[in-house]
C-alpha cells in the first residue's frame, strides 16, 4: 500500500490541472450558451463562396 | 386575371409582375420590391445562395435599406461609443438585437456573411433570443459598417446597452459557476478518501497511511473553504454588521466550525474529521445558488426588444449657404430649438412642437390614449410617440432630463426607493433556526464542561457540524430555480430576485388598459353598410384600397384574415391625413375621412346618414360619389383578457384598471373584463399615488403594464409585470416579463408563484424535521460521521427532488 504515497500526490496534481482547465473555460465564457455549439456540429457548413475567377 | 406570384425572397405577393427579377443559379426569380432584390443579390453575391435551399420559412420583407443605412451611420459617432461599445483586449465588442430573423437558416446566413466581412473577429448569434455578440478590429471596420452589412442582406440591427446591474449579475453567475466547479472537483477527491474511512471498520489502515490520508483531505478541502465558500462568508459578515441573522450566518458557522474542528483533529492526529461534509455542503449550496441566479440572468437576455427602444438617430434640418439639408445625427446630440424631420412611421426622437406638416401621432405608450392624436402646426409632441401618416417638421423643445421621458425616469427612481421591502420566504425560519442552533451549542458546551470538560469542545463541534443547515439553505434556491425555469419554458421571464414570492402575497392586481388589456393598436371594430352593398363587400373594397398603404387603418385592414380580394385598380392616389382615391374596376372610389370625401366630391356625402358612433376612429367609403359604408376602428380587447381577469378573481384577487385614457374608453373595457374597479385619466403621478395609498392601507399590489407612463407605478408596486412588446422603461422596471403576446402568462406566473411558496414551505419543514432528529443524536454521540454525511446529502437531494415537482400550468 506504500504506492499511495506516490499515486495520491500525483492525483492531487492532476486535480489541480483539471481545476485550472475548468477555470480557463469559465473565464472564456464557454458555459454561457450551452445550446448553440451543440447544434453547430449538426449544421451543413459546406456552402463555400464559389470560385468566381 | 393573372395568378399571383410569391416573392422569391419574402414570399409576399408580387404586385408588379416580375419587374424586380433576379437570376439565381440560372433561374429567373421574381421579387416583390427593390429591397428584396437588393437583399437577395447581396446574399447570392457572397456565395450564400445555400440559404434559399435550407431555410424553412421565407425571409421577412427588408426595411427601407437607404433610410436604414443613413441611420446606421450615426453608430460611428463618438458620443455613442461609450454607450454601446466596449473595448476588449484586441478590439471592440458590442451587443446587437437583430430583427427580421424568421428561422435558424437566417442565423446561419448572418454568421456566414459576417464571417466574410473584413475586420469582424467574432460574430455569434442566438436565434432564440435574437441577440448577437460582435467583436471587431477597430482599425479595419466599425459598428456602423457591421450594422449596414446586416441591413444589406435584409435584416435589421441595433446595438443595445446591457444594464450595469444585469451585467454584474451575469459576472456573479460566472463567479458562482467557477466556485462550484472548484468545490465539486476537489470534493470528489475528498469523498473518495472519505469512503475509505467510512468502511474502515477493522482499522485496516496502518497508522502512517491513516494520518497521510487525513492530511491529503485537509489539503484538498483547503481551496474549497478559502475560495469556493467565500461568498457565504462575505454575505454573513454583511448580515452580522447590519445586526441581522440570514441563512448565510448558520451556513458560514457550519463551514468554519467543521473545517476548523477537522484541521484541529488532523493536527492532533486523533478525533473525527468532517472534510467530506464541508465539501459536499459547499458544492450543493453553490450549485443551487448558481442555478437560481442563472435562471434570472438567462431571463434578462430577453429584456431589450427592437420595437421598444427609443430611436438612436434623428434627422436634423441644417441650413448651410441658405440651403436646407437633412442630416442624420445621434438623438443625444439634439439640443433645444433644433429642427428635426420625422417621416411617417418613424418614432419621434425628442419632445417638441410641430412647425410644419399635418399628421397623427400614436402616443399610447406615453399617455395610455389609445386613438391616434391629430397634430397640426403648433401641436406639442413627445419623444417616443410614433408619427403615423405624413412627414412632420418639429422644433425640439426639451431634451434629456427636462423632457417628458426624463421627468418620468426621475419619478421612477423616487418610486423605486419608496417600494415596500419584503422578506423572502424562509427568512424568519432562518433567524429562528440560527438562534436555536447557537442556543443548543451553548447549552451543550456548558453542560459538557461541567460534566466532562475534556469532551466539551468535541461535542459542541459535533452539534455545529451535524446541524449544518444544508437542506435548509438549499430549500429556497432550488425551488426558485425550478420555478424560474418552468416559467421561462412557458414564456414568462422572471427578472427580479424574490419576485415570485412577492407575487404569491399579492392581494390586488392593477392593469393598464392600452396595450395591456387591449392590443394597443387599431383594429376594425365595426362596419356599417348603406344601400345595396353588403358588409362583406364594403370590407373587401376597403381592403383593396388599403393595399400598399402604410397608414395604421390600412394596416388594420390588411391584418384581417382571409385571402386578399383581387380587382383592377388604377389611378390610385392618397392624401396624408385624408384618404385614398382610385378607380376600382373602372368606378371612382373614395376611402377616407368625412372631410376628404367632401373635398373630393365637392359636397358632404355623409350628411343625413344615421350612424352608430362608438367613439373609435372612422373612415368612410364611397363609390360614384355615393356612400356605401362606414368603418370604425378601435383598440380592441385581447381575446384572453376577460378569461385572465376571471381566473385571478376566482383566486380571490381584487382586479382594477388604472389607465391614462378617457373614462369613455376605459369603462367599456372594465365592464367587458369584469374588473372590480376602474380609474381613468390617471397621470403617472396619479397612478403612483393610488398605489402608495393602497399600500399604506395594507394591500400588496401587482401592476401589469406596458407604457412609459406605467414605468413609475411599476417601480412603486410590490411586484410588476410587463407585457410582451412593452416600452423600454416599462421592461426595465418589470420584475416579470411576458415573452409571448398574450396575457395567459399572468395566470401562469400566479399559479407557479403559489406552487413555489408551497414547495419552499414543505422543504423548510422537511429540513427542520431532519435537524430535530439528527441534532439530539449528535449531542448524545450516537451519530457516526458517515451517517451524518449521508443524511445531509440525502436530505438535500430530497429537497431538490421536491423542487423539481414545480411545473408550469398546462396552457
Amino acid at each position: 500500500m506504500e504506492i499511495i504515497y506516490l499515486l495520491i500526490p500525483i492525483s492531487v496534481i492532476l486535480v489541480g490541472a483539471i481545476v485550472w482547465g475548468f477555470l480557463w473555460a469559465v473565464r472564456r465564457g464557454q458555459f454561457e450558451d450551452l445550446e448553440r455549439h451543440g447544434r453547430d456540429i449538426l449544421r451543413d457548413d459546406d456552402a463555400r463562396p464559389p470560385d468566381n475567377d | 386575371m393573372k395568378a399571383v406570384q410569391a416573392c422569391f425572397h419574402c414570399g409576399e405577393p408580387v404586385l408588379f409582375g416580375a419587374a424586380f427579377g433576379l437570376c439565381i443559379d440560372g433561374v429567373e426569380r421574381a421579387m416583390c420590391c427593390i429591397g428584396c432584390r437588393a437583399a437577395a443579390a447581396a446574399i447570392v453575391d457572397f456565395g450564400l445562395g445555400e440559404y434559399y435551399r435550407v431555410r424553412e420559412v421565407p425571409a421577412s420583407r427588408p426595411v427601407d435599406a437607404d433610410r436604414a443605412a443613413a441611420v446606421y451611420a450615426v453608430y460611428d459617432d463618438s458620443l455613442l461609443l461609450d454607450r454601446y461599445i466596449e473595448a476588449v483586449d484586441d478590439g471592440f465588442r458590442s451587443s446587437l438585437i437583430v430583427g427580421g430573423m424568421t428561422c435558424a437558416a437566417c442565423a446561419w446566413l448572418l454568421e456566414q456573411r459576417l464571417a466574410r466581412t473584413p475586420g469582424v473577429q467574432e460574430f455569434a448569434i442566438n436565434f432564440a433570443t435574437r441577440r448577437a455578440e460582435v467583436r471587431w478590429d477597430a482599425a479595419r471596420t466599425g459598428l456602423a459598417t457591421i450594422c449596414r452589412t446586416i441591413g444589406e442582406i435584409g435584416f435589421e440591427a441595433r446595438p443595445y446597452t446591457v444594464d450595469a446591474g444585469r451585467a454584474a449579475e451575469a459576472a456573479e453567475a460566472r463567479g458562482l459557476l467557477a466556485r462550484f466547479g472548484v468545490a465539486a472537483i476537489f470534493g470528489m477527491q475528498v469523498m473518495m478518501i472519505a469512503i475509505a474511512f467510512y468502511v474502515d471498520d477493522a482499522d485496516a489502515f496502518e497508522a502512517s497511511q491513516w494520518h497521510f490520508l487525513r492530511w491529503v483531505s485537509l489539503v484538498l478541502t483547503l481551496p474549497v473553504v478559502v475560495y469556493s465558500a467565500t461568498p457565504f462568508f462575505r454575505a454573513a459578515r454583511t448580515a452580522l454588521r447590519a445586526r441581522e441573522l440570514t441563512m448565510d450566518v448558520p451556513v458560514s458557522l457550519a463551514i468554519v466550525a467543521a473545517f476548523a474542528g477537522s484541521v484541529w483533529h488532523t493536527v492532533l492526529g486523533t478525533g473525527e474529521i468532517w472534510f467530506d461534509s464541508v465539501v459536499m455542503f459547499v458544492a450543493f449550496l453553490l450549485a443551487s445558488r448558481w442555478l437560481e441566479l442563472r435562471a434570472r440572468v438567462m431571463a434578462a437576455t430577453r429584456l431589450e426588444s427592437l420595437a421598444s427602444l427609443m430611436p438612436d438617430a434623428a434627422c436634423r434640418i441644417v441650413h448651410s449657404d441658405g440651403v436646407e439639408r437633412h442630416e442624420q445625427v445621434p438623438a443625444l446630440r439634439l439640443t433645444e430649438n433644433d429642427e428635426i424631420w420625422v417621416r411617417a412611421g418613424e418614432v419621434i426622437a425628442a419632445d417638441g412642437m410641430v412647425v410644419a406638416g399635418t399628421s397623427s401621432v400614436d402616443e399610447s405608450i406615453l399617455t395610455g390614449e389609445a386613438l391616434p392624436q391629430l397634430c397640426a402646426p403648433g401641436a406639442r409632441v413627445l419623444a417616443g410617440s410614433v408619427n403615423l401618416e405624413a412627414p412632420l417638421r418639429i422644433k425640439v423643445s426639451a431634451v434629456g432630463r427636462r423632457s417628458f421621458a426624463g421627468h418620468l425616469a426621475e419619478l421612477v427612481q423616487h418610486a423605486a426607493q419608496a417600494r415596500p421591502a419584503h422578506d423572502e420566504v424562509g427568512a424568519r425560519v432562518a433567524r429562528v433556526f440560527v438562534a436555536a442552533i447557537l442556543a443548543v451549542a451553548g447549552v451543550t458546551a456548558m453542560g459538557w464542561s461541567l460534566y466532562e470538560p475534556s469532551r466539551a469542545w468535541e461535542t459542541t463541534l459535533a452539534v455545529l457540524v451535524v446541524s449544518c443547515p444544508c437542506a435548509l439553505a438549499i430549500a429556497r434556491p432550488a425551488a426558485v430555480a425550478a420555478a424560474h425555469a418552468a416559467l421561462l419554458a412557458s414564456g414568462v421571464a422572471v427578472l427580479a430576485q424574490g419576485a415570485l414570492e412577492r407575487l404569491a402575497r399579492v392581494g390586488e392586481v392593477l392593469f393598464d388598459k392600452t396595450g395591456t388589456l387591449t392590443h394597443g393598436r387599431l383594429a376594425l371594430a365595426r362596419v356599417e353598410s348603406f344601400g345595396a352593398a353588403g358588409v362583406e363587400s364594403v370590407i373587401a373594397l376597403a381592403r383593396l384600397l388599403a393595399e400598399g398603404s402604410e397608414h395604421p387603418l390600412a394596416r388594420a385592414l390588411r391584418a384581417l384574415p382571409g385571402p386578399a380580394p383581387v380587382a383592377r385598380i388604377e389611378d390610385s392616389a392618397a392624401r396624408a391625413g385624408g384618404g385614398i382615391r382610385a378607380l376600382v374596376d373602372g368606378r371612382p372610389t373614395l376611402f377616407g375621412s368625412r372631410r376628404y370625401l367632401a373635398d373630393c366630391a365637392g359636397r358632404d356625402l355623409c350628411a343625413g346618414l344615421a350612424v352608430d358612433d362608438s367613439g373609435g376612429k372612422e373612415a368612410w367609403l364611397a363609390v360614384d360619389d355615393v356612400v356605401v359604408g362606414r368603418l370604425e376602428f378601435n383598440d380592441v380587447l385581447r381575446d384572453e383578457a376577460a378569461e385572465v381577469v376571471a381566473a385571478l378573481r376566482a383566486n380571490g384577487l381584487r382586479c382594477a384598471i388604472l389607465s391614462g385614457d378617457r373614462a369613455s374608453a376605459v369603462d367599456p373595457v372594465a365592464v367587458a373584463c369584469g374588473l372590480d374597479d376602474a380609474h381613468a385619466q390617471q397621470t403617472p403621478t396619479d397612478k403612483l399615488a393610488y398605489v402608495a395609498a393602497r399600500q399604506t392601507a395594507g394591500a400588496t399590489i401587482a401592476m401589469i403594464g406596458d407604457g412609459i407612463n406605467d414605468s413609475a407605478v411599476m417601480a412603486g408596486a410590490d411586484v410588476s409585470i410587463a407585457v410582451a412588446d412593452a416600452s423600454a422603461p416599462a421592461r426595465q422596471q418589470a420584475d416579470i416579463l411576458l415573452l409571448t403576446p398574450s396575457l395567459g402568462g399572468v395566470t401562469a406566473a400566479f399559479t407557479v408563484a403559489r406552487q413555489l411558496v408551497r414547495i419552499i414551505r414543505q422543504n423548510l419543514a422537511w429540513a427542520i424535521a431532519y435537524n430535530v432528529i439528527a441534532v439530539p443524536l449528535a449531542v448524545s454521540g450516537l451519530l457516526a460521521p458517515w451517517s451524518a454525511a449521508l443524511g445531509m446529502s440525502l436530505s438535500s437531494l430530497i429537497v431538490v427532488a421536491n423542487a423539481l415537482r414545480i411545473r408550469p400550468p398546462a396552457p
